[in-house]
């Protein structure tokens, strides 16, 4: 038996036991080291002081005195991957375990790489040396993100990690799905590595469930998208109560690659998404979508970043939320455009639906321009229910409460149908409708101001 | 190949612009008097002891002492701001925080010290007075206002215009009842300064329906090197009653920096409307930190019309409180940075009641490495049921090493409410260059005009002479940049 | 009523921070008075005896400046437009009670 890891009282000895015990080389040792040395001084964030936590306060909707769970058993689970009817890469994680990795014939073929990440860092360790971490600690563009320390102890202390490699020219022909599930309280700590190499080609569906537990999941996923490489990404937040789960999801976009990612919370008690995209090949291209439904107690924290250090990329960022009950999301999104990156072309928008009283959306979609020669744009709007789209399908025939649904649907739809990720918005809308369809539509907020005079 | 050097005949227009540009390639208003014969001039630094001290000159009540050393405590108290301008340049110990350069109030121009009076010659405003182009004047030199001035007929009708250390002398309950309720002396680091050692500014109370036709205008004047002027103003709007109150601010250029801190509190009652329009071309040695806010009641309508062109840095954001129903709130906003200058202005928007409606216009230039930044606020609280609330931030970038950054907060917490945000960052146009060149306008003309164009939405808000005076300067910082 | 704290302990114009059932109170003493406030600012989720500081009967929030009337728990000042919630406090000996079933001013809590 080794020590637990303790989140809140991080040591460098028991990061160093769990990994020894899962037999991993000394190079990944010493950064394991390092990072936990790092975040031992690093302070816990403060939302009072800063700025990327300020809409959610850290003290009060996340927990850290937990221990991090290890070893998990495997459990029957409603895969994504069992219910498509097109082969697909899949690789089930749970808790702290890598359960199975299953990958096609054609695609292992073709060259596709995928492995528990300890393992990958004695079959591959010229690619994880390189790229481990590479976007999550201080680089020559100053763009990591080891100022939280919420991501050094994953840096220091993650488990169950998974690698993937598409290499150079390989389009692949069919989907990755991963599913990760949470079946135990306490701490999980996930991690993803995914190098896409040059004119590769890949489609991924991250999937998080979990039972009704009380667990924290501070999980960090890099990707690498080499030249010319194309990557759709959706992450799927489908949790269960009581999860609170936050995740960097960070992409470095090279020259002419094109990255589409799509966010999607439906589930979980405090769920906080940081799709970050670093622009630092000339030409490339990204479009970050989110879609959220918060429902009562839900607290979603969404904050897209997209920095443009190399000229004549682009970003167009668009992400959806509706609320009910007392909930409260938050969209934090930042393009960053720097003095090189001229010829830039950017928008940014983010749109809220408000369905019922009680509910909080919070939006701050951020410029930040040192660069004259781009184009850039954004905006976000928060309302409700147009009362004159619902009684023009009222006025069809349809019925009030079907009227009020295909609204919603449609709301979302047009952003799951652009990602057109296998299984993605059939999922998505299964589970929106599960929850639209438990409260009282008749409460259901309907914007009449152009409809009525306030004077009446 | 040999050069040929033709000779194109200039527009007049152009050679007009020239003369000017060559006028003003420096800071128009950046000459200083000389301070040798001020009435009093405090120790540099901020000590107890130094507040206790502007307040027994003043002759003040206890009370207004006791909130100067709370303010006071909470300014040692509060960190520095981390988010915004980078102000580790400022030197609070090097500071002046209370400089009279004259004993007394005058009442004619002519009653002041000949450089101050030159000095306002200079700035055109005893001429603005005698033109009738405005209702009343307060010049404030340093920390006091050395001129005061209301028309006859507005004190018959019982508008109070005074300057603020006298409103406290002849008005204490008025103004005990309002003083710091809207902005507490604890609100932010330097609302706190200023509550501690505020000193001048203007008092106004509109009594019940009365309607002030031409502006009340304000002239705030730094002169003294490293000088900190932390003027206070209180604004009072009796139900129906209307006003609008005009304020511009220079300083003369030096190498060492000066502070200018002020706190302006604004309550307008049921269906009054004040509208408040400030240009300000502090020189770029100035650290522009004010804090402006204002409470709009049931059917109120406030405005704030708000230029930022000089200073070194500036940081303001100028709110409304809609806390009545049917309340509006307007702010239009016009911040132009050049080199070595980082305007960081916005609006707040808090909407606490129904039927509320805001709207925010910004709109920056930036040019060299000068950098713009709109930051903004709008709220909706729970309860403030079809609040509607719009912002549009267009910004334009004149050179490739320009900012511009974009920092809208929305928090929204009311389900019916209808909340848009859009912003636009643009460049001038090659095609619009090309365009312009073509028929025989030139670089900076052509550049000139189209500012003139991206700002005259709020231009076009401003009292004429304002106006002119707002393109003018836009148009002086194109040329006075060149060579 | 629940006994929360000793008369004697509390230092004048000093906010102390307790809980009673799971809600946060900040019982203060202003001269021979003892005044218990539901312990967070109407304005932002802040605790107001962390930092808080107390002028005549007002309690001064530490994080933007809003100020409460101890006795009647209306906001003063902006930034805080709401009344904080007052309980109801007796003195039994030395003995502070507070009784957070009684809400006098009848505000509701602030939701953050």
């Amino acid at each position: 038996m080794t020590t637990a890891v303790n989140l809140a009282q991080l040591s460098a000895a028991a990061v160093a036991e769990q990994a020894v015990a899962r037999n991993e080389p000394e190079w990944l040792l010493e950064r394991r080291n390092d990072a936990a040395e790092r975040a031992i001084v690093q302070a816990w964030p403060d939302s009072r002081i800063d700025e990327f936590w300020r809409s959610t306060p850290f003290s009060e909707r996340f927990s850290i005195d937990r221990d991090v769970v290890g070893a998990g058993q495997d459990v029957a689970l409603a895969l994504l991957s069992d219910e498509l009817d097109t082969p697909a890469a899949t690789v089930r994680i749970i808790d702290g375990t890598v359960t199975d990795i299953t990958i096609p014939m054609s695609a292992a073929d073709a060259g596709l790489v995928i492995q528990e990440l300890s393992e990958a860092a004695h079959s591959h360790p010229e690619l994880l040396r390189e790229h481990l971490g590479s976007l999550t600690t201080t680089n020559r563009d100053g763009t990591g993100a080891d100022a939280d320390r919420t991501v050094s102890v994953n840096d220091a202390a993650w488990n169950a990690g998974i690698f993937i490699h598409v290499p150079n020219d390989v389009e692949l022909d069919v989907p990755i799905i991963i599913h990760f599930h949470a079946n135990t309280a306490g701490a999980h700590l996930p991690r993803v590595l995914m190098v896409a190499g040059r004119h590769a080609r890949a489609e991924v569906v991250l999937e998080h469930s979990s039972a009704d537990i009380d667990a924290l999941v501070d999980e960090v996923i890099e990707v690498i998208a080499q030249d010319g490489s194309a990557i759709k990404f959706a992450s799927l937040q489908r949790w269960g109560t009581g999860i609170q789960h936050m995740s960097l999801q960070k992409f470095a976009i090279h020259r002419d690659a094109d990255v589409h990612h799509l966010a999607v919370n439906t589930g979980g008690t405090t769920v906080r998404i940081l799709p970050e995209f670093d622009m630092v090949g000339a030409g490339g291209s990204v479009r970050p979508l989110g879609v959220y439904f918060a429902d009562e107690g839900q607290w979603f924290d969404m904050q897209p970043y997209v920095r443009h250090i190399a000229p004549r990329a682009s970003s167009n960022v668009l992400f959806k939320g509706a609320l009910q009950g007392a909930s409260r999301t938050v969209f934090r999104g930042n393009i960053f455009v720097g003095k090189d990156a001229i010829g830039t072309a950017t928008d940014e928008n983010n749109k809220s639906l408000i369905l019922t009283d009680g509910a909080r959306a919070d939006a701050t979609p951020f410029l930040e321009i040192e660069c004259a020669d781009i184009t850039a744009g954004h905006g976000s709007a928060t309302g409700q229910i147009d009362a004159k789209q619902l009684f023009y399908l009222e006025a069809r025939g349809i019925p009030r409460d079907e009227a009020l649904r295909l609204i919603v649907y449609g709301f979302f739809r047009n952003v799951l149908q652009e990602i057109n990720l296998p299984g993605v918005e059939a999922r998505t809308l299964n589970d929106i409708s599960s929850r639209f369809e438990a409260i009282d539509l008749s409460k259901v907020a309907i914007n009449d101001a152009s409809l009525q005079d306030r004077d009446e | 190949m040999s050069q040929t050097e033709i000779n194109l005949p200039v527009s007049d227009a152009r050679k007009q612009q020239q003369e000017v540009a060559q006028d003003l390639a420096e800071y128009k208003f950046g000459w200083s008097d000389n301070d040798d014969s001020y009435a009093f001039t405090s120790e540099r630094g901020l000590t107890k002891e130094a507040v206790a001290a502007i307040s027994e000159r003043k002759n003040e009540p206890s009370w207004m002492l006791d909130l100067r050393l709370r303010a006071y405590e909470a300014y040692l108290r509060r960190p520095m701001p981390n988010w915004g301008s980078d102000l580790s340049g400022i030197d609070f110990d090097n500071i002046y925080y209370y400089v009279e350069a004259s004993e007394k109030q005058a009442n004619t121009w002519e009653e002041l010290p000949k450089e101050i009076l030159d000095t306002y010659e200079k700035l055109g405003i005893p001429q603005a007075e005698r033109e009738r182009l405005i209702a009343g004047v307060a010049a404030q030199y340093e920390s006091t206002v050395l001129y005061h001035k209301v028309r006859e007929d507005l004190e018959q009708e019982g508008v109070i215009f005074l300057d603020t250390d006298t409103a406290l002398q002849e008005h204490e309950d008025l103004f005990r009842k309002y003083f710091a309720t809207i902005i507490p002396p604890n609100d932010n680091k330097f609302a706190a300064l200023n509550t501690a050692v505020w000193s001048g500014g203007s008092f106004i109370w509109i009594p019940e329906g009365v309607k002030v036709d031409i502006p009340l205008q304000a002239y705030f004047r730094i002169n003294k090197q490293n000088m900190g002027q932390f003027e206070r103003t209180l604004i009072i709007a009796e139900p129906g009653s209307y006003v609008h109150y005009v304020e511009g601010c220079t300083a003369p250029i030096y190498s060492s920096d000066s502070l200018h801190s002020a706190v302006v509190e604004i309550l307008v009652k049921e269906g009054a409307r004040v509208r408040y329009t400030t240009i300000q071309n502090w020189s770029n040695n100035v650290y522009n930190l004010v804090t402006k806010r204002a409470v709009a009641e049931k059917n109120a309508t406030m405005e704030w019309i708000d230029g930022n062109i000089g200073s070194k840095v500036t940081m303001k954001y100028p709110a409304v409180w809609l806390t009545g129903e049917g309340a509006k709130g307007e702010v239009l906003s016009v911040a132009y940075a050049n080199d070595g200058q980082h305007q960081d202005a916005g609006a707040k928007m808090v909407h606490t009641a129904p039927y509320t409606t805001s709207n925010i216009l910004s709109k920056s230039v930036s040019k060299g490495h000068g950098r713009t930044s709109y930051r903004g606020l709008v709220s909706v609280a729970k309860g403030a049921h079809h609040a509607r609330a719009a912002v549009k931030c267009d910004a334009l970038m004149l050179d490739a090493t320009s900012r511009s950054d974009t920092y809208p907060y929305m928090e929204i917490d009311q389900e019916d409410a209808t909340i848009e945000h859009e912003a636009t960052v643009s460049k001038v146009s090659d095609d619009q260059m090309f365009y312009m060149q073509s028929r025989g306008i030139e670089e900076d003309e052509a550049t000139a005009m189209i500012v003139r164009g991206f700002i005259e939405p709020i231009a076009r808000e401003l009292p004429m002479e304002y106006s002119v005076e707002l393109n003018r300067l836009i148009a002086l910082e194109m040329e006075g940049a060149i060579g | 009523m629940t006994p929360v704290i000793h008369a004697s302990q509390l230092d004048d114009a000093t906010p102390v921070h307790v809980v009673v059932d799971d809600i946060p109170v900040c019982v203060v003493r202003v001269k021979e008075t003892i005044f218990a406030v539901y312990d967070t600012c109407s304005h932002q989720c802040w605790s107001l005896s962390d930092g808080g500081t107390v002028w005549g009967e007002s309690l001064e929030c530490s994080l933007h400046g809003a100020t409460f009337n101890l006795a009647t728990g209306a906001a003063e000042t902006l930034p805080a437009t709401q009344p904080i919630p007052t309980f109801a406090v007796s003195i039994d000996d030395d003995s502070v009670h507070v009784d957070v079933t009684t809400i006098t001013n009848g505000a509701p809590f602030p939701r953050h």
